[in-house]
């Protein structure tokens, strides 16, 4: 068990934004985490990768327990995130932007004297070709359209060499061939790499089509648990979520 | 453009001449600054000249660390002096209270000194983030400047420190050797910072600067990674602080008054602050005008030098050097749109320029001349109306993206230049031309400008103009 | 023993006065950093230009006038409202979408140029305003003399501004909006109340506030062109202390600036300002928004 998030409740002053969460991601798997606007997802993405600490339960990860360490450490154990709100090195340039992170993983970040354009080139040319962006390398980060902005938002998370992928609705936005092609793209580094990929998603046809286990927040609580057809033939699911007769 | 230099056409490649370029530029600088004494000496110009380079390496140095953390990691301090101070004190106190106290120690001793006294200061300014962060470094800058000025028996209070003893060299009478310590010193430590910018900690601290939540989830632990930085400016400062001491041979506890932390923020905005160089021509700019201008027209320099701060921050936001897209331009929009937003950019800053030049031309004439003011107004109006009849159509023009245009455009500066030149305007009013040529070259100049003017894209963005 | 308590009680009420000083000017800084998020370098100038500006309606325009130094309280802060309604207008309004420190930077260009126009137009040496007629003596209270205009016209000026600002902002319709502002700036916009007008509004009542404060400050000493540097660092020093955008606040931030400012006199002559600059960094340091002050978050 890669990922496993043991009963977390996560509560602002009075409101309960997640409540006895719990959930697992075996090695390996692309697990899945729907639910409508408001029912937690970013919050427990929050949770998990330190940015936000629960106030109840705990996290482990590789069995060992998490919580309440730093974004920054928690990173360096393996976990990679993309967030939903583009959140990248704006004014930097492409190949700029995963080569920090690139330097970050390889530990050289205190290096004080050697230029960098010496080190992490092949790397972080790997990375932008894996992802699509290395004929723009040079382009601004931020004067890049919304979709390149997304490829480079998991440049940036691949750099780490993340052993589990967090996606923050990694298609959200897009028309329906540019989701097809983010997801094709996902699916298959996640294949090469080994990745385990753990995403929040709206769009219940790219949910179905490569998820294998799927987890329904509603209100901050588990709503349902399991593979795909499990979860499609939960009627709580289906009446909270999916409308009758999905 | 941020400091990222040129990637290799192929992957793989590496390309290995940039760092090796730029020593070549510094070993240079050492070399032609290194006769400037003998070349003011035997042209008989006065030695004030050896003193004002002096001083002007000094600050370079000061404003390029400083700049380190403003324009590199994104954290605006006000209170950069106290480092001045701190490091200005460690030397004099050391050299003048122990008695035949090593001078290269009590030389190094300041910026080690510095660089401690940001660690503990920064340890707590860290935490906070803009405004706060701030402030908090002007309160601490403001105890440095207290403590030194009422602690007596220790500092001399606002007496100052005065009689440091300093080696023979130091002291020749015409400061042509200490200006050459300060200049090897100076290049020496702009040289190393140099490489900190160029190197992977310095472009994780524009990570930071950029968005540093995200590089923290790339594993950057960001408060470490900002105190470090914190504490590489309050050596560099601190060292300045010390250079500035030898050379009065007495420190003051005004070295470390809030007001010189904004000189070094005025330094690194004139000049640019996304640039490595920014900071060293605002500094050079600024402490020239400040000659200038005092010694010309005494008690109007702090009306000038708002009044160009107020013109950089809104018509040349990047400062003189940088030629960078403003936050809002740096958006995800489609080139035309982009485009659009530049022309009318480029059209708003143009008219604010040319206001701007009117209103401190004829403020610098009539000072010079108060007799001739009617003289001074007509002519000011006379330039007011050619402008406001002809620069309208020439913007037109230029909006239609012809190519000839933007040459002429780019050409255009020489015209007032030459007027003002005859004019004998001082050279104080003169740089508003040259900031106004710099922001017509920053918006004519740029690769995607460029492109646009020579109809790669012209087709599709005409109907839009 | 009764004699270190009326000691106590005399340094007490002089701290108090201290406090009521810098509350008038700190009120103005508060308030338009509560609302537009700037933090207005210039406020001290609005306080520089209203002590020359009352100088120059005491000693010439109105000189002969009965009762000038009040008509000039009426119209001097209007004129300071109306420079602010200037800056706000033709330079500040173009600079909220930027950077909050480019704007405390684009304040701090005003204060340069305003510096040296104050010196280009009334000189550069120390002027005195006198005290109005009637309050030029001193009066007893606890068995030590105090000033009566401090008294009698500074005590009771603030306090009015105090209430005045209390009512409005907490009885009044567009005081009840300008409150929720300062809680919320984007919410209060989502509300369909003209945000751009808000802004202006705030900035000239926060510039009139400044201009009263200079107005009445200025008897109370000299007045001299570096006078916006000196106030505006004590202004930052109440309002950080008190909690930047509230109110209440800057109330409690004055009067702990005041009192440690009269108490440090007494007892640590030398070091009192010293000891004011370490609070302020204490307080940032423990509790960066102010004893008073939302909470701020930590990062960038």
């Amino acid at each position: 068990m890669l990922l496993r998030v043991e009963k977390v409740t996560k509560s602002f002053g009075g409101f309960a934004a997640l409540v006895d969460v719990s959930l697992t991601v075996e090695e390996g798997q692309m697990a899945c985490i729907i639910g409508p606007n408001g029912a937690g997802k970013s919050t427990l993405f929050n949770v998990i990768t330190g940015h936000l600490e629960p106030t109840h339960g705990r996290v482990l990860f590789h069995d060992r327990e998490i919580t309440g360490m730093q974004p920054h450490e928690i990173c360096q154990l393996g976990v990679g995130r993309s967030f939903q709100r583009t959140n990248i090195f704006p004014r930097l340039s492409v190949f700029d932007n995963v080569q920090v992170a690139v330097l970050s993983h390889q530990k050289k970040s205190l290096n004080l004297h050697t230029p960098a354009k010496r080190l992490a080139q092949r790397e972080t040319y790997a990375l932008l070709e894996q992802v699509g962006l290395a004929d723009q390398a040079q382009s601004v980060g931020g004067t890049l359209a919304y979709g390149f902005q997304k490829q480079l938002e998991l440049g940036i998370a691949l750099a780490s060499e993340p052993r589990l992928l967090l996606l923050d609705e990694p298609t959200a936005g897009m028309s329906p061939q540019e989701t097809a092609s983010t997801i094709a793209l996902i699916g298959k580094i996640a294949r090469e790499r080994g990745l385990t990929l753990l995403f929040t998603e709206h769009d219940m046809d790219v949910v179905f089509s490569i998820a294998e286990r799927i987890t329904v927040l509603h209100q901050g609580r588990v709503l349902a648990q399991g593979a795909p057809d499990e979860v499609r033939g939960n009627l709580e699911v289906q009446r909270v979520y999916l409308g009758e007769g999905a | 453009m941020p400091t990222s230099s040129a990637a290799p056409s192929v992957p793989g490649r590496a390309r290995t001449d940039g760092p090796d370029k730029a020593v070549w530029a510094f070993v240079a600088a050492l070399v032609v600054f290194f006769w400037v004494p003998e070349v003011v000496l035997t042209m008989g110009w006065p030695e004030f000249w050896i003193i004002f380079f002096t001083e002007a390496f000094i600050w370079s140095l000061f404003a390029v660390a400083f700049n380190l953390l403003m324009g590199y990691t994104g954290l605006i301090s006000f209170g950069q002096a106290a480092y001045l101070g701190i490091g200005g004190y460690t030397t004099g106190l050391l050299l003048k209270k122990i008695t035949d106290f090593p001078f290269a120690l009590g030389f190094i001793a300041a910026p080690l000194v510095g660089a401690l006294a940001a660690a503990v200061i920064g340890y707590f300014c860290i935490r906070l983030s803009h405004i706060y962060f701030a402030m908090l470094t002007l309160a601490f800058s403001q105890i440095v400047y207290f403590t030194a000025f009422k602690w007596y028996d220790f500092t001399g209070g606002d007496n100052g420190l005065i009689g440091v003893p300093v080696p023979d060299w130091v002291q020749d009478p015409s400061f042509t050797n200490y200006y050459r310590f300060v200049l090897v010193v100076c290049v020496l430590g702009v040289f190393i910072l140099w490489r900190i910018v160029n190197s992977p900690f310095g472009k994780t601290l524009t990570a930071i600067r950029e968005n540093p939540e995200r590089a923290g989830f790339v594993g950057i632990n960001v408060k470490r990674y900002e105190l470090y930085a914190f504490m590489i400016a309050g050596g560099f400062s601190g060292l300045a602080g010390a250079l500035i001491t030898l050379h009065e041979r007495s420190v003051y506890p005004d070295l470390a008054f809030w007001t010189r932390s904004t000189q070094v923020l005025l330094m690194s905005i004139l000049g640019g602050v996304y640039t490595f160089s920014g900071p060293i021509v605002g500094a050079f700019l600024l402490l020239f005008m400040d000659a200038d201008i005092t010694q010309n027209y005494p008690g109007i320099w702090q009306l000038f030098l708002g009044a160009v701060l107020v013109l950089i921050l809104f018509g040349l936001p990047g400062g003189i050097m940088g030629f960078i897209q403003s936050r809002d331009v740096a958006s995800a929009d489609d080139s035309a749109t982009r485009m659009r937003k530049t022309m009318a950019e480029f059209r708003r800053k143009f008219w604010y320029f040319f206001v701007a030049m009117l209103v401190f031309s004829g403020f610098f004439l009539t000072l010079k001349s108060p007799a001739t003011w009617v003289t001074t107004l007509l002519f000011t109006l006379g330039q007011a109306l050619i402008g406001g009849l002809l620069f309208p159509w020439m913007l037109r023009q230029l909006s239609t993206l012809a190519e000839g245009w933007r040459l002429v455009f780019l050409l255009f500066p020489i015209a007032p230049l030459a007027v003002h030149i005859l004019l004998r305007t001082p050279l104080s009013g003169l740089m508003i031309v040259l900031l106004w040529a710099v922001c017509i070259h920053a918006q004519l100049w740029r690769p995607d400008v460029r492109a646009a003017f020579r109809g790669r894209h012209s087709a599709h963005l005409q109907p839009l103009l | 023993m009764s004699d270190l308590v009326s000691q106590f009680f005399v340094q007490f009420f002089n701290g108090i006065i201290i406090a009521m000083a810098i509350y008038l000017i700190s009120s103005g800084l508060s308030l338009v950093f509560g609302v537009l998020g700037v933090l207005n370098f210039a406020h001290g100038s609005f306080y520089m230009f209203g002590a020359f500006l009352v100088f120059t309606f005491t000693r010439h325009l109105l000189k002969t006038v009965p009762g000038h130094f009040w008509l000039a309280i009426l119209i001097v802060p209007v004129l300071v409202a109306l420079l602010g309604l200037v800056v706000e207008m033709g330079l500040l309004r173009f600079i909220y979408k930027a950077d909050p420190l480019y704007q405390l930077l684009l304040t701090y260009g005003l204060v340069l140029m305003f510096t040296d126009i104050v010196k280009l137009l009334w000189g550069a040496q120390n002027l005195s305003v006198r005290r109005p007629p009637g309050f030029e003596g001193s009066v007893t209270v606890l068995g030590q003399l105090f000033p009566s205009y401090n008294v009698w016209v500074l005590l009771p000026c603030s306090i009015l501004t105090m209430i005045g600002l209390y009512v409005f902002m907490n009885h009044t319709g567009y005081g009840r909006i300008v409150r929720a502002a300062t809680h919320d700036r984007e919410m209060v916009g989502a509300l369909g109340i003209n945000v751009r007008r808000l802004y202006t509004i705030v900035f000239v009542i926060g510039s009139w506030l400044g201009g009263l404060g200079g107005v009445i400050a200025a008897p109370m000493g000299a007045i001299y062109p570096g006078m916006d540097f000196d106030v505006i660092i004590d202004a930052f020093i109440v309002v950080v202390i008190g909690g930047l955008g509230s109110m209440a606040g800057t109330v409690l931030g004055a009067l702990i600036f005041g009192l440690l400012r009269s108490f440090g006199i007494l007892f640590v002559p030398q070091f009192e300002t010293l000891f004011i600059f370490l609070l302020m960094a204490v307080v940032l340091i423990v509790r960066p928004q102010g004893l008073l002050g939302r909470r701020v978050s930590s990062g960038h």
